[in-house]
């Protein structure tokens, strides 16, 4: 039992590791094994050697600033995915379901219009819309006092379709030779323009967001027995369903105002956990963690690589995601889906 | 120990219970009967804190239940629902686990400990073997044991059952009760449930159980005693509208058998 954990635990550490480690050696630009190493060296220990700036910048400021941000786009989606299917009660919901995503997106097409490029105020615009997306869903779930899930849904879904509007009308508004491509870029989701400020920028909220799901992930199990027996178990079922809300939020706004939206990874990835390891969400946190920062850096990888452009990365995750995930439901058998 | 005085509460405008008087002594049973839509499931709800009532008292050795948060209110009172339909397929030890809830902070997670109360749980009512099934392939009756077992490792001194019986065949019906009758004989467990079959009452009354009957009906409760005092033919043609014999076996024992549809005329 101790033993299996152990090989468990190992096994979800090594995952994102060995993908982190992977994309330095690969990508468009030739570089031997060697010289990732002596980059390495350098940027570490400070070790003098044989490197130029721009291979330095090429191995350290790019692909491992792009490969720590798709590590934690990915967890955070993932997590946010697993914590809010089971507060809703329902497997089919996924990390914007609240209508951050939507939120998010406007906020980042808003930026893009009003200062005409990507820039950092795109990631603060998207997070904060991304926010007050979610603060409307709950306002309007409170306008009438029924079954609070399926009003917060509801809101949810009210609130996405008005700011997936206001994208449509961003879109039309927007100079179709500058902003319209950037636009239309960062709604598909990307990694490519990641860099260390706007890393440290997502990453507070990022991991405010998952500590404080990976925290209360038993509690998450308790929430989705429903209102009524989840009262009865002890819980004050209102205080933890808005901690899990503004976790969520916080982890899902941090990783859309980076990468953009992102689909398939909040609702899928899950779902893999749920196959492997079962329901209970102390393992079933972590494991989305774990899976999902490892696929989206494997995606990542593919999309800049495959080809001489960059594939934007919501194309990507459902292309391959799906095979691999009906290959896994078919050796699980589902595991009790 | 659990005194309810004076209890009103309504829906909106639309008044569910009427002035609900009530008292229940540690380690009785109380069986509350009436017709569909008279408030049972409203009363438990009361009792339980899932219904916020404004006019009326409920206490737990003469304390006002409304000073006791979620957690606190937990530990004094677990719950079985009617019925348990859920989408996540959790194993069975999972969903025991889970009433170690009442003894976590927000943060926490069960223990070594937590875990051992749990499985001690299971093994009381006798179905350790389930432990690692998933919850969502047990038949109805597994799960309502399954369900009873989370509501023992929560130790709370009442068990609120709603309907325990309603998904139940003839066999686990009688199980059901049996375990229900050493919960309170062997456990001294206080057992307050809602249940269509006054007969149930019987069934406790006739193991020697300690057990009181409350007959609620427009709003109010009308009977409140013992079963063989309060389940005469005339109360049972009076909540029901039904014409039924009671009859008596093995010198002592009571059963109530219904036999119609009453006259208007004789009403």
């Amino acid at each position: 039992m101790i033993r299996k954990r152990k090989i468990l635990v190992f096994g979800l550490l090594i995952l994102p590791i060995s993908i982190l480690t992977f994309s330095l050696f690969v990508g468009r630009y030739p570089t031997s094994f060697d010289l990732v190493i002596d980059v390495l060296l350098f940027k570490i220990f400070g070790i003098e050697t044989d490197t130029t700036l721009i291979e330095q910048a090429l191995v350290w400021d790019v692909r491992l600033s792009r490969a720590l941000s798709g590590l934690i786009v990915g967890g955070a989606l993932s997590v946010s995915g697993a914590s809010l299917q089971s507060l809703f009660k329902n497997p089919l919901v996924d990390s914007g379901i609240l209508g951050v995503s939507s939120g998010a997106g406007f906020g980042a097409i808003l930026s893009i219009i009003i200062f005409n490029q990507v820039s950092l105020y795109t990631i603060i615009f998207a997070f904060f819309f991304g926010l007050l997306a979610v603060f409307l869903s709950t306002l309007i779930s409170k306008v009438y006092k029924t079954n609070p899930m399926i009003m917060l849904v509801l809101g949810g879904v009210i609130v996405s379709s008005v700011f997936s509007s206001l994208i449509s009308l961003g879109k039309y508004v927007a100079d179709p030779f500058n902003e319209l491509p950037a636009i239309t870029f960062w709604l598909m989701g990307s990694l490519a323009s990641s860099n260390y400020s706007d890393f440290r920028v997502a990453l507070i909220p990022i991991l405010i967001g998952i500590t404080g799901m990976f925290l209360m992930r038993w509690r998450i199990n308790v929430l989705s027995m429903g209102e009524r027996d989840a009262k009865t178990l002890g819980i004050n079922t209102g205080l933890n369903r808005a901690l899990i809300i503004i976790f969520t939020t916080l982890a899902t706004a941090g990783a859309v105002s980076i990468a953009g939206t992102i689909g398939w990874i909040g609702l899928v990835i899950p779902h893999l956990g749920r196959m492997l390891v079962g329901n209970d969400n102390r393992k079933l946190i972590p494991v989305s963690l774990s899976l999902g920062s490892f696929f989206l850096v494997f995606i990542d990888i593919i999309s800049r690589t495959i080809t001489g452009g960059e594939i934007p990365l919501g194309i990507l995750t459902s292309l391959i995601g799906a095979p691999f995930y009906v290959y896994i439901l078919k050796i699980t058998k589902g595991s009790g889906w | 120990m659990i005194k309810i005085k004076k209890l009103s509460f309504s829906y909106e405008d639309k008044k569910v219970l009427d002035n609900v008087n009530l008292e229940l002594k540690r380690g009785q049973v109380l069986c509350i009967i009436g017709p569909n839509g008279s408030g049972k499931t409203t009363l438990t709800n009361c009792i339980l804190g899932i219904n916020h009532y404004k006019k009326g008292l409920i206490t737990y050795n003469n304390r006002d239940l409304n000073e006791f948060n979620y957690k606190e209110r937990a530990k004094l009172f677990s719950y079985v629902p009617q019925e348990k339909g859920n989408v996540f397929p959790y194993r069975v030890f999972e969903m025991v686990l889970m009433g170690r809830a009442p003894y976590q902070s927000v943060f926490s997670q069960p223990n070594r400990r937590d875990r051992e109360i749990s499985l001690e749980s299971l093994k009381k009512i006798g179905i350790e073997s389930f432990k690692d099934r998933l919850f969502t392939k047990l038949s109805g009756g597994e799960k309502q044991l399954v369900i009873l077992a989370r509501a023992l490792a929560q130790e709370s001194e009442v068990i609120v059952m709603d309907e325990p019986t309603s998904s139940l065949d003839y066999k686990n019906e009688f199980m059901f009760l049996d375990i229900i009758k050493e919960l309170s004989v062997n456990n001294k467990k206080t057992i307050i449930m809602t249940t269509h079959f006054p007969n149930h009452a019987f069934f406790f009354e006739n193991s020697g159980v300690d057990t009181v009957i409350a007959t609620l009906s427009n709003k109010k409760i009308n009977n409140f005693g013992r079963p063989k005092e309060v389940l005469t033919e005339r109360n049972i043609s009076k909540i029901y509208s039904i014409k039924s014999k009671v009859v008596n076996y093995d010198k002592n024992k009571k059963h109530i058998i219904p036999i119609g549809g009453i006259n208007n005329e004789e009403k």
